[in-house]
């Protein structure tokens, strides 16, 4: 599963830091991530962005921060935040374009779990 | 279940919560929530959570939620909680510690960082759930349960040493949380906790058990009684509370180390009950007195109810004498239980008893019904009969059917309220002092007389005596312990005996045993006696005999007490006083004369008294001022042989003196004493001053004619006359309406006319010829004769005559005194 660590990492992931946080369960950790891979959050992102309810948009997003930052997804990371902070300050102009940014790193997170 | 510490993780998100779960479930037992409801609802099934890892951010119900929730329940308030966020600005943090979170930590969690803060705060969360259990929360003495197990240690560890338990409390600690308050309270059981650290910590266990009782094991070796005693001591003054703390000791030397810690403790604790509201040794040891008594009393509790049921109780009677009767004219019922494989149970034990478990207005009511039914046969029995007193127990009072039993009893047997004397206690006052008099009242108003028994033994003040309309003051003379030594004690039932008199109270002084007490109980006034000097209690046969003869079979005086109540109003009323005694002719005055140094004080005159001696009211009240310095020094042996004299008979005595006023000028008086009263040391008695200079002007010679002036006063009579038998004079002074006094000379040589006009010549005759036979006859002896005299112009009245003949030094008749009494 080093593959899987290694791409990661060239995605700029924050391996070694999340498996110090599942105190070196690598298994544990793949679980994990395979588990997020299926995270319904995103799916429901996707079906809210463009309704206007902020609140529950915020909640998502928030969620899929956490999850990402726990799971050393960094670039996940990073572009959640920016959504999640619009979304804070109620700043909706560029939600739909940052969403995409997300989904995108999402969907590269995805593709490297599938293969 | 396993002893690791149990957390919760409260996080919606699975991955999160499975990070967290991996993190921390070697070391503690790992619960988790998905939400805020299930979390609250783990809470409350749980009872040992030591952390709570808490996301803000949930669905159902958010982290703030859940925590206000936790930590506004006093239930699990003290619980620490982690907030877990991605936010880390400040207005977060602001705000997560402001509801009440005692830390946070971000996601990404940083391992160790979320490990060591849970770590920190289970460990202090379980550190205060153990000290809270062991120890007591505000004095930081062990608590009951530690301190059993360490004295348990503690004497298993030392098997050779002797060790005592020891159980103290404050006496009425509830009063001093009143009295100050409760911040005051535990400062006192503080400092308390405080000293008995000090001293016991290195040598043995010490608790605290329950609100103010604290208990302490010691080797036997280091029981100081004195320390013991003087410790309340230090208590007051180091708090500077005024008020002193009383601490009782419960002492149980260990001598059975089989029994188990609590067993110890137990008998330390019936010592203490025995020591409880004793003031003068507050300690007791459990010994097997303390066990006997107490075993005794569950054995007694076992048969009280039998001893109704087989009538074991029975009632003795106790006479109350009257000595200006000197008969008895009531009694006091007692009971008494006659067990029938024990014998006689003393009072003493199933009273207190009785009345501590409720039992005793079964007893009284059942007493009370047959000294009713004793009464009414009795009344068919016997022509002399007297009323009973029953005794009221203070529990009785608490009972609201009481007065209604009472009332019903008279009718139930057809008696008169006045047969049956009620007697209730000082304490009931003390306990309750509106419903006692309430119920006086109204027993009073249905015909009863109430008594006040063992007055002055308890703690009521002036005011009940104001407040509570009893008949009838009973005093225990033992309470006032040997008289004979006790001045000041003699001195206090004086005053309570005139007191009750003022306040128009009888007094029954019970308790008497001796003969000088009842003879000092007399002289201050007291009739009623209850006592072993005259009856002890007598059953009922017994007590019969005196119904049959009520006379007192020991000595006493029958003279009538003098009622010096009158002279009692007479120095409260002024007025009346003044009215009374300014009418009456002359100085009129009450004296205090004492025996011992023979001196006369005033008290209080009236107003012709002072110009009688012409000094002013200052003068004559000055303290130490003796009234017999006013009068002539010759006459002042004989003014004070009339003053003992007359406390010796009671009777009216009359001495004639000279009253010497500064200026030299005598006056001529005739004093007249009377004894009123005695109290302990000195004798009240009042004193007529009458001038009769008038009379001394009649040229008479005071030397010559002193002794029929004497005989006229000491007789009240009409006339007195000296006849000089030698030289035919016959002196006559004759009192007139006036009090005034004539005297008339007379040659008997010569004329027989004046004589007549005094008394008819018949009875002159006969005076004269008895005169003439005693000198004849050279008798001595007195003679006396009734005769009828007229005299100042009024008919013939019926007088006595009586002759006193004197014999010189030859042996001759030469003065025959007369005296003739109007009868």
């Amino acid at each position: 599963m080093n593959t899987v660590f290694v791409k990661l990492k060239e995605i700029g992931s924050d391996v070694d830091g999340a498996l110090a946080r599942f105190m070196g369960d690598e298994e544990l950790y793949i679980e994990c991530l395979e588990s997020f891979t299926e995270d319904e959050n995103i799916p429901k992102l996707e079906r809210l962005i463009r309704t206007t309810e902020y609140q529950e948009m915020f909640n998502c997003a928030h969620t899929i921060k956490g999850v990402a930052a726990n799971l050393g997804l960094t670039s996940l990371f990073n572009t959640t935040c920016i959504l999640v902070e619009e979304l804070r300050n109620s700043s909706y102009d560029n939600i739909e374009t940052d969403f995409e940014a997300m989904s995108n790193e999402f969907n590269i997170f995805v593709s490297i779990m599938h293969n | 279940m396993d002893n690791k510490s149990a957390i919760l993780i409260v996080e919606d998100s699975k991955i999160n919560r499975i990070i967290l779960v991996k993190m921390f479930s070697e070391k503690y037992n790992v619960l988790q929530a998905e939400n805020g409801e299930e979390a609250l609802n783990i809470i409350h099934n749980n009872k040992d959570i030591s952390c709570i890892l808490l996301d803000l951010i949930m669905p159902v119900m958010d982290g703030f939620e859940v925590l206000s929730n936790i930590k506004n329940d006093f239930a699990y308030s003290n619980i620490p909680v982690i907030v877990i966020t991605t936010d880390n600005d400040s207005e977060s943090e602001i705000k997560v510690l402001d509801y009440g979170a005692d830390d946070f930590c971000l996601k990404p969690f940083k391992a160790e960082i979320v490990s060591l803060k849970v770590k920190n705060l289970v460990d202090k969360f379980e550190l205060e759930k153990k000290y809270a259990s062991r120890f007591d929360s505000l004095t930081g003495l062990f608590n009951a349960d530690s301190f059993y197990a360490a004295t348990e240690k503690l004497l298993n560890d030392n098997p050779s040493v002797n060790y005592t338990i020891i159980m103290t409390n404050i006496e009425k600690f509830k009063l001093v949380n009143e009295l100050f308050d409760t911040a005051t309270g535990d400062a006192i059981l503080i400092k308390i906790a405080n000293i008995i650290k000090n001293k016991v910590s290195k040598v043995g266990t010490y608790a605290r058990l329950e609100s103010d009782h604290f208990a302490m094991c010691i080797p036997t070796s280091n029981l100081d009684i004195d320390v013991i005693q003087k410790q309340a001591g230090f208590l007051t003054s180091e708090m500077d509370i005024n008020y002193a703390i009383q601490l009782s000791y419960g002492i149980f030397i260990i001598d059975n180390k089989n029994l188990s810690i609590t067993q110890m403790c137990d008998r330390a604790k019936m010592a203490l009950n025995a020591a409880k509201g004793n003031y003068v040794t507050s300690y007791a040891f459990y010994d097997d007195e303390v066990r006997k008594n107490l075993l005794v009393e569950q054995e007694l509790n076992q048969y009280m109810n039998q001893a109704i049921e087989e009538d074991q109780f029975e009632i003795y009677f106790q006479p109350v004498y009257s000595l200006s009767k000197g008969k008895m004219i009531s009694a006091e019922a007692l009971v008494r239980w006659n067990h029938p494989t024990k014998g006689f149970i003393s009072p003493g034990l199933f009273i207190p008893l009785f009345e501590r478990n409720g039992f005793i207005t079964k007893l009284d009511f059942y007493v009370w019904d047959k000294v009713c039914r004793q009464i009414k046969e009795w009344e068919s029995r016997f022509e002399y009969n007297v009323p009973i007193s029953i005794n009221i127990s203070r529990i009785d009072m608490y009972n609201p059917g009481m007065v209604n039993y009472i009332v019903s009893l008279i009718d139930k047997y057809d008696i008169e309220p006045r047969f049956l004397k009620l007697e209730v206690t000082e304490s009931a006052y003390t306990e309750n002092p509106e419903k006692l008099i309430e119920i006086i009242k109204y027993l009073q108003n249905e015909g009863f007389i109430v008594l006040m028994d063992d007055f002055g033994s308890g703690y009521s003040s002036l005011n009940m005596l104001k407040d509570l309309p009893v008949d009838v003051l009973k005093i225990d003379l033992k309470f006032l312990f040997d008289l004979s030594n006790n001045n000041r004690a003699a001195n206090i039932l004086t005053s309570i005996v005139r007191m009750a008199k003022w306040l128009k109270m009888a007094v029954i002084v019970e308790g008497v045993e001796f003969e000088n007490q009842l003879e000092f109980l007399r002289s201050i006034g007291c009739d009623e006696i209850q006592g072993y000097y005259f009856d002890r209690p007598l059953s009922k046969n017994i007590f019969e005999s005196r119904l049959l003869d009520p006379y007192a079979k020991y000595s006493t005086d029958k003279r009538e007490l003098h009622d010096d109540l009158e002279f009692e109003d007479f120095l409260q009323d002024k007025e009346m006083f003044l009215r009374l005694i300014n009418n009456n002719v002359g100085g009129f005055g009450i004296f205090e004369y004492n025996p011992q140094n023979k001196h006369l004080k005033v008290v209080k005159v009236n107003d012709k008294y002072y110009s009688i001696f012409d000094v002013d009211p200052y003068t004559m009240f000055e303290t130490n001022s003796n009234t017999l310095n006013l009068f002539s020094k010759r006459d002042r042996n004989s003014i004070i042989e009339c003053c003992e004299r007359t406390i010796k008979t009671h009777n009216r005595e009359m001495v004639i003196a000279f009253i010497e006023k500064e200026n030299g000028e005598k006056i001529y008086s005739s004093i007249s004493v009377q004894y009123v009263y005695a109290t302990y040391n000195n004798y009240i008695i009042s004193v007529t001053i009458n001038d009769i200079s008038n009379v001394r002007n009649h040229d008479a010679d005071f030397d010559e004619d002193c002794d029929l002036f004497k005989t006229l006063f000491f007789n009240k009579c009409i006339v007195a006359f000296d006849l000089d038998v030698l030289n035919d004079v016959l002196k006559l002074f004759i009192r007139d309406a006036e009090m005034n006094y004539s005297k008339i000379t007379i040659d008997t040589s010569e004329s027989e006319e004046i004589g007549n006009s005094i008394i008819d010549s018949k009875n002159y005759e006969i005076i004269k010829k008895i005169i003439d036979c005693i000198i004849e006859e050279n008798s001595s002896d007195i003679v006396t004769k009734e005769i009828n005299i007229s005299y100042n112009n009024r008919e013939c009245v019926p007088t006595k005559c009586s002759l006193f003949p004197l014999k010189n030094d030859e042996g001759f008749v030469y003065k025959v005194y007369g005296a003739i009494d109007d009868i």
